[in-house]
């Protein structure tokens, strides 16, 4: 599996089974849900999610062999308007856990994730900004 | 090699304290590769302490925006440099214990 094979199966993955949800991928300056629309930002939006994959260290598998195993953490951050409670943004956050939450697929294994509560931005009541969940997966792939 | 009880305890505190030390010192210089430079504030305030008394270690970061950079906002992706960290150091974990045992 490549790093290119690795970004298609994650974010498909995570656009296949979440739907009516806008989703922001890496570099993409706008978002897209699973029917294929598009919107140029967030503004407007009262939920939208956020996957961010980060590549981590990669070490030989088998002596002799190029065989490597490329470990790295899928990250997603689950964004709802602040002030309109934690429910919704935990329901999404529940869903994106059965997505990424000790699984196989393709190539690649994951391992138990982390949910993390970050709240609204210090001080800010602003209705126009977003209270966060961050959700963690570990994962690994072997490359050869 | 036969080793007396006291000299065994003594030996395994040798061997838990050089892990303790082997992981803090790994874990910091990871965790400073993995950070985000523009200025060097961020990356310059990592530091590591030790409990005076019992085996505990921490590796921090008291600058303001850490979080950010670590967990992200709307605005701004996370960099989780420190749960990378720790994804690195458990893949290590085996070879600093074996290294220690030597």
């Amino acid at each position: 599996m490549t790093y290119q094979a690795e970004r298609a199966s994650i974010e498909q993955r995570l656009l296949n089974n979440l739907s009516s949800v806008y989703v922001q991928f890496d570099n993409v300056l706008g978002l897209v849900d699973s029917a294929g629309n598009t919107l140029d930002n967030e503004q407007n939006l009262t939920e939208w999610v956020r996957l961010t994959i980060l590549t981590n260290d990669s070490q030989q598998a088998e002596l002799g062999t190029k065989f490597t195993r490329q470990e790295g953490l899928i990250s997603v951050q689950v964004f709802v308007k602040t002030g309109t409670g934690t429910q919704r943004a935990r329901v999404l956050a529940e869903s994106i856990r059965t997505i990424f939450h000790i699984v196989q697929f393709d190539d690649i294994t994951t391992r138990a994730g982390t949910m993390t509560v970050i709240g609204e931005q210090t001080g800010t009541t602003d209705t126009d900004n977003f209270y966060q969940i961050n959700l963690d997966f570990p994962y690994h792939r072997h490359q050869s | 090699m036969a080793l007396t009880i006291p000299q065994a305890l003594k030996r395994i505190d040798q061997i838990m304290n050089q892990v303790q030390d082997q992981f803090v010192e790994e874990g910091s210089r990871t965790v400073r590769s993995k950070t985000p430079v523009r200025t060097g504030k961020l990356q310059n305030g990592w530091n590591t302490k030790s409990a005076p008394f019992g085996r505990q270690a921490s590796i921090d970061n008291n600058v303001q925006y850490a979080n950010y950079v670590e967990n992200g906002s709307p605005t701004v992706r996370p960099y989780k440099m420190a749960a990378q960290t720790v994804q690195t150091l458990r893949s290590q974990a085996d070879s600093i214990v074996r290294k220690a045992v030597k």
